[in-house]
């Protein structure tokens, strides 16, 4: 994937991942708080993003952040990164 | 009726003779009706032939046939000489089966004449002395079931007098879906303890139909399967069975036989609901399905109701070749809209003499309401395992057997199956039972059938992932599978990924879910996702 994601796409993604409505999906929102999850969700949260997206994403790095505003950053950061 | 008080496999076949018509039918093969005039005078010869041979008590007899009558006569001429039967499904390759002879020193093994060359060659190579006879023409003249005895012969001049109800009549060996198959020996008293627990499964369904019912039986005669086998023809239940058990000669031959009831495993019922011709059969006649080895979801039994609109109950059985297979059963109407509730509740069958006990971790009762290991003591209790004291010490202490599944306490007799303790996922310090989130995937409409399987993750414990398959591909997407399962599954519970398959991966046989399986393809996915993703 070389174009960067646009938040209105991601937060279908994240809609269709946690179950919410795509209008409640806030980039402010902290996955552990917000979402419900933990650690091994925000794992798979990851993991579903990279495929969906076909992004290379350091799901460590993944791992280390907590809002949804992060997550598309870095995947945006990691756009056009070489694998 | 069968009297309780009978506490031999050999006591309950003379008492089923003794009170039974000789005209009775007893069971259908392919288009023929054998009456207990028929298996008797067949269980007499195979009588003979086996006491010719030497078969008595200690002497194991194994054999490996299709679908045929001639297993059931087996079963019960070796039973009434003594001797131990070592039924061989016919799938396992020559090699294993003459791996199992050897280590149940079986003196003589019982198979077709079409089967012989290559099982004789493979017993040959094994340098192993077991004898090959059967039961059409032996093709080396050697020993055939099927040849005619010396005119008055009387067959109870060989039968035990007396059986005692310790003495083995079978030893079966579990599926393998916990690691290493396991072989156990079950008794004569096992056995005939199996015939009343069989009966609760099928007898309460007695009631609609006074005159008894018939059923057509998916299950493999030469497996353990023979001993439910026995317990429904004991309770005076037509079975009807043909020599080839795929999902169109099932299906042909119920409809031909116009039986009451099918009694399959549950992944066999979806591979008949997957047969393009079945709205040409005649369908009318089913009212009930009866089932084992897995549960029946609401989305299977809606389906079912559909195809066969006479359906009105469902009964099936729990159990484990350590408790000489059934001991528990669950059965419930099925109403006209095909609705009913997703449920592992078993209920032990009562007046058998089996007792059940829910433990914790510290081996403590949990009182009614709460989750711990099932645990059962009673008739229908195996010793141990064959050859294999370690485990029979892990498993078997003072008469009570560790089954290894997880349950609610619901009292009264009844649990909840919640899933094997081996497959329990541990997620983030949390214990979850695959079952209840399957059960609760398979009430989403669109979904036909779910598996959830915990995969191992380095850092985080167990994922839970779930395997969906879909009524149609656009019946049901994550969204809301992810819905549904968030608005009533504590989060721990809600799968961590979903992969939609286009069929549960099965094991081969009876069709228990491959929990491998599907552990593999999550891992292969987890293993090219860190592939692409290191660090």
């Amino acid at each position: 994937m070389t174009e960067k994601i646009a938040w209105a796409d991601f937060a279908e993604k994240i809609a269709d991942y946690t179950g919410l409505e795509k209008d409640d999906i806030r980039p402010e929102m902290n996955v552990y708080y917000d979402l419900g999850m933990d650690s091994l969700g925000l794992f798979s949260l990851g993991m579903y993003l990279t495929k969906t997206y076909e992004v290379n994403l350091p799901l460590s790095a993944v791992a280390a952040i907590e809002t949804l505003e992060s997550i598309i950053v870095l995947m945006n950061r990691q756009i056009g990164t070489p694998a | 009726m069968i009297t309780p008080n009978l506490k031999t496999v050999n006591e309950l076949y003379s008492d089923f003779i003794q009170r039974t018509p000789p005209e009775t039918p007893l069971f259908g093969f392919n288009e023929q009706t054998i009456t207990l005039a028929a298996l008797r005078a067949r269980v007499d010869a195979y009588t003979g032939h086996l006491a010719r041979l030497g078969v008595r008590p200690g002497v194991v007899v194994g054999y490996t046939l299709p679908n045929c009558p001639e297993v059931i006569y087996l079963y019960f001429a070796i039973s009434r000489l003594g001797g131990c039967a070592l039924p061989l499904y016919p799938v396992i390759p020559d090699r294993g089966k003459v791996g199992l002879l050897q280590r149940a020193k079986a003196q003589w093994v019982v198979t077709t004449g079409q089967q012989y060359a290559s099982l004789k060659e493979a017993l040959t190579q094994a340098e192993s002395e077991c004898q090959v006879v059967t039961v059409d023409a032996h093709p080396d003249g050697g020993v055939s079931l099927a040849a005619a005895l010396p005119t008055g012969f009387d067959p109870d001049s060989v039968i035990l007098r007396q059986t005692p109800p310790h003495l083995p009549l079978l030893i079966a060996a579990s599926s393998g879906t916990t690691g290493t198959p396991k072989s156990v020996l079950m008794t004569q008293s096992n056995l005939a303890a199996e015939v009343y627990a069989a009966s609760g499964l099928v007898l309460p369904f007695t009631d609609d139909c006074p005159q008894g019912y018939s059923t057509a039986m998916a299950f493999p005669l030469s497996t353990a399967a023979m001993i439910v086998v026995s317990g429904v023809m004991f309770s005076g239940v037509f079975m009807v069975f043909s020599a080839d058990v795929s999902p169109v000669e099932f299906i042909k031959m119920a409809s031909r036989w116009r039986v009451d009831s099918f009694s399959a495993p549950p992944a066999f019922y979806e591979a008949i609901l997957s047969l393009p011709m079945l709205d040409s059969f005649d369908r009318a006649s089913v009212k009930r399905v009866l089932g084992g080895m897995d549960f029946f979801s609401p989305s299977l039994m809606q389906r079912l109701k559909e195809k066969f609109p006479n359906l009105n109950s469902w009964g099936n059985g729990y159990g484990l070749i350590e408790t000489s297979d059934v001991i528990m059963v669950a059965k419930g109407p099925v109403p006209a809209d095909g609705v009913v509730p997703a449920t592992g509740k078993v209920t032990l069958v009562e007046g058998v003499g089996n007792q059940i006990e829910v433990r914790d971790a510290a081996g403590e009762c949990v009182p009614v309401g709460g989750e711990g290991i099932l645990y059962v003591k009673g008739p229908n209790v195996v010793q141990g395992y064959l050859g294999n004291p370690e485990e029979t010490a892990r498993s078997f202490t003072d008469g009570w057997f560790c089954t290894g599944d997880v349950v609610r306490n619901e009292g009264d007799g009844s649990v909840t199956l919640l899933g094997r303790q081996k497959h329990l996922i541990k997620r983030g310090g949390k214990s979850v039972s695959p079952v209840a989130v399957q059960n609760h995937l398979n009430k989403l409409a669109g979904v036909k059938d779910s598996a959830v399987v915990g995969v191992p993750h380095p850092l985080y414990g167990e994922m839970v992932w779930a395997f969906i398959v879909r009524q149609a591909e656009d019946a049901v997407q994550l969204k809301d599978v992810m819905k549904h399962c968030r608005a009533d599954l504590p989060n721990y519970m809600v799968p961590d990924q979903v992969t939609f398959v286009p069929g549960i991966p099965k094991k081969p046989g009876v069709g228990k879910v491959d929990v491998d399986t599907m552990k593999a393809m999550a891992l292969k996915e987890l293993d090219s996702m860190a592939g692409a993703n290191n660090d």
